[in-house]
This record gives C-alpha cells, structure tokens and sequence, in this order.
C-alpha cells in the first residue's frame, strides 16, 4: 500500500477523513478461464490520444484509447499534481499497462487484447460517471470483450 | 476506481483493479482488487523494469482465479528501485530568481532557464522517442507566454476558443512542469520523482513563476480561475 509514512501527513489525514461515495455492492461476475478472456484497461489517470480534448476539472466523460496507441501519442490531463507524472513520462506502462497486457496475450496467459481500452478523470465524483460506464459498457460489449483490468493512479 | 469497478461488474463485465490507497479500497469494497506498495502513479511499479510491471500485472489477472470474493489481497514486493541517490540534474542553471516583486527580471530569468533547459528537453524526447509535453496545445513558448501575461495582467484572455482560461492556464502550467521533468531525465531515468520535484521546485525559475501564477489565480477575481490554482502545485510545494 501507499506507505502512510511517505504521504505528508495533511494528505494522510485528508485520505482517511474522505467521504466515500454510496454505491451498491455486491455484484458478483463469473469469470472465464484466464486464457479464454478478452480484456481492455480501464484507466483513471486522466489519458488521451493527443487528438483529443483535454480532460476538463469535474468532466465524468471518458476517453477512448486504441489498443495498438503509438508511445508518442498519448497526454494526461488529469487535474490532480498530488501523483508522479516522471514514471508516465518514461514509460507510459507504469500506470496503463497496455504492453504488457499485449504480452500476456502473445503468451496466451490471457485470451485476446480488446481494440480499446478506455480513460476516465479520477478526481471526478465517480458517482458522476456511471450513465458514461454505460456507454463504454455497450462499446465494450460490442467488441466482446469480459474482462476489465482497473489501473487508478 | 472501486465504484467504477461496482459499476462496470453491474454491466457484466469481472474486473480486477490496483488499490493504491487501500484505506478507501477497504471501504468501497470493489469485487477484486490487489493493493500495491508503490507511490501514487506508478500502479504497476517501475517504468525501467518491464518484467515486474508484468509480474503485478499477471497477479492482478490471477484474482479473477479466486472462486468468490470481495477479494482484496497485497502484492509483496516493492518496486525495484534503480535510482542513484546521489542523483543531481546535469542542466546547468543559474540560481533561481527569488525576488518575486521584480516581475520584469523573473521573466527574463524565466526565459533565460528556458534556453538552457531545451536542448535536455530535445535530449530526453529523442531518447525516449516520445514527450508528453504539448496538452496545452500551445507550444512550450506560447505556454509560458500564456502564464507571463496573466500575471502581468489577468483580463488576459484564453488564446485557444476551444479552453476556457483557467484550463488553459492549468494545461500550459502542466505542460511547463513536464518540459523540465522530461528534460532532467535527459540522461536516462535514474532520478526518484521526489529528486527531480524537489530539483524544479527548490531550484528553478519557472517554480517561482509559478508561484505568482498561483498568487495571480487566487485574486483575480474570476472564480473557475482562482478555484484551479490549488492544483498547480503538489501539496506543500507552494504557499
């Protein structure tokens, strides 16, 4: 974990005196077999194809992400300055895995690799984002994929 | 990302996620999750060792193994860490400018360190065959020329149509912190995220630039304005 000791201690104190959001739990989906899954990556760091719009403060919009992205193509808008950006800069796998998930593949650890993956803003009340879930949901579905591989900052 | 992941199972999919916070994880009770004990932005690890972002990555997959859950378990390893402490950043600049009521010569200090800092900048993206700079779409010059001219005058308006001013503002503001930490890691990336942080905002101009940026947002009287410019810092970097 996130080691409270290295967090400044008004961060720490912030963190565990945070609200958290009400959301129904408890739902529950069988997995298939490792090798039979066809995952994507849904990221919270606020990423995008340089194309597109930057993320704007409080935007629960997503942003969609070929699985076969050129390295050079891809900013972070994510509003937030409170997480390291140096490892992104250096290696864009250290917090979108999208390389290695490819590997995984190749090795047939995993089934097959989704078309897209997808990005969200994490500083946004996610609350505020499940109708736009629903809309990457029916893309998701679309290209059969299973299985999501969750990568917050 | 764990009411995402409530959500997205609700959808019908099985997710696994990375809890670098596991205080808030615990709480929101996701369906899998694997706590890591990296920094926050590096949920898999290390940029320079692609054998252990795999290994986290093929732990995280392993959850979906589990037969029921919630399931919520540690990965056990640190980070490999592959940086010099002794670290110092090889871009040779001049002191920064501290005297912030001389905004005339901050901005021609600012402009000064620029010049020294872009060939490392030029250096590192060549290296990496990529950058990250450029979200303000503005260039790096238009982007400091865009922070300039809001503090020596907050009617400034936004170049771009498309970005209202105070994102505009946050973006070039992004875009001048990235130039400098692209460039320190010209060499290779042997420096930790606090050495070079600690290296741009203890020694540069640019830090105290955006200093008064900061102070230029608060009181300008334009309210998305002033309540962006606590995010152009890290906590504790800045006033």
């Amino acid at each position: 974990m996130v080691r409270m000791n290295a967090v400044p201690p008004e961060t720490a104190k912030r963190w565990s005196e945070m609200e958290m959001p009400e959301v129904p739990k408890g739902a529950w989906v069988t997995p298939k077999p490792l090798k039979d899954m066809r995952v994507a990556i849904i990221s919270s760091a606020g990423l995008h194809p340089k194309k597109d719009r930057p993320f704007f403060r409080g935007e629960a919009d997503y942003r969609t992400i070929p699985a076969d992205v050129s390295r050079d193509d891809l900013y972070m808008s994510h509003v937030s300055s409170n997480f390291d950006r140096v490892g992104l800069q250096e290696d864009i796998n250290v917090a979108f895995p999208v390389d290695r998930l490819r590997e995984l593949a190749d090795e047939g650890f995993i089934g097959s690799v989704a078309t897209n993956h997808f990005s969200f803003m994490g500083a946004t009340d996610p609350t505020q984002m499940k109708e736009k879930v629903g809309e990457v949901a029916d893309k998701l579905r679309a290209d059969k994929v299973d299985t999501l591989v969750l990568a917050g900052v | 990302m764990s009411v995402l992941a409530h959500y997205f199972e609700q959808e019908g999919f099985a997710t696994t996620l990375i809890s670098l916070i596991p205080i808030h994880t615990e709480k929101i009770e996701p369906p899998r999750g694997l706590a890591v004990p990296f920094e926050l932005g590096r949920p898999y690890g290390s940029p320079s060792d692609a054998e252990f972002q795999k290994q986290v990555l093929k732990e995280q997959l392993q959850l979906l193994e589990r037969p029921s859950g919630p399931v919520f378990e540690d990965f056990a390893d640190d980070a490999p860490d592959a940086v010099d402490a002794n670290w110092a950043c090889k871009v040779a600049l001049d002191p920064p400018f501290e005297n912030a009521d001389n905004f005339a010569g901050m901005k021609a200090a600012l402009k000064a360190e620029l010049e020294k800092v872009r060939p490392a900048y030029e250096k590192a993206r060549q290296r990496r065959g990529k950058t990250m700079v450029g979200v303000s779409h503005l260039g790096i010059d238009m982007a400091v020329n865009l922070l300039i001219s809001f503090i020596e005058d907050p009617s400034t308006s936004a170049p771009n149509p498309e970005f209202p001013l105070h994102v505009a503002l946050k973006l070039a503001t992004e875009d001048l912190k990235a130039y400098y930490a692209e460039a320190a890691a010209a060499e290779g990336c042997d420096a930790s995220s606090k050495q070079i942080a600690d290296w741009f905002w203890n020694e540069t101009t640019a830090a105290r630039v955006i200093g008064k940026l900061k102070i230029a947002c608060e009181t300008c009287g334009k309210k998305e304005v002033a309540d962006m410019a606590w995010s152009l810092a890290p906590n504790g970097r800045l006033p």
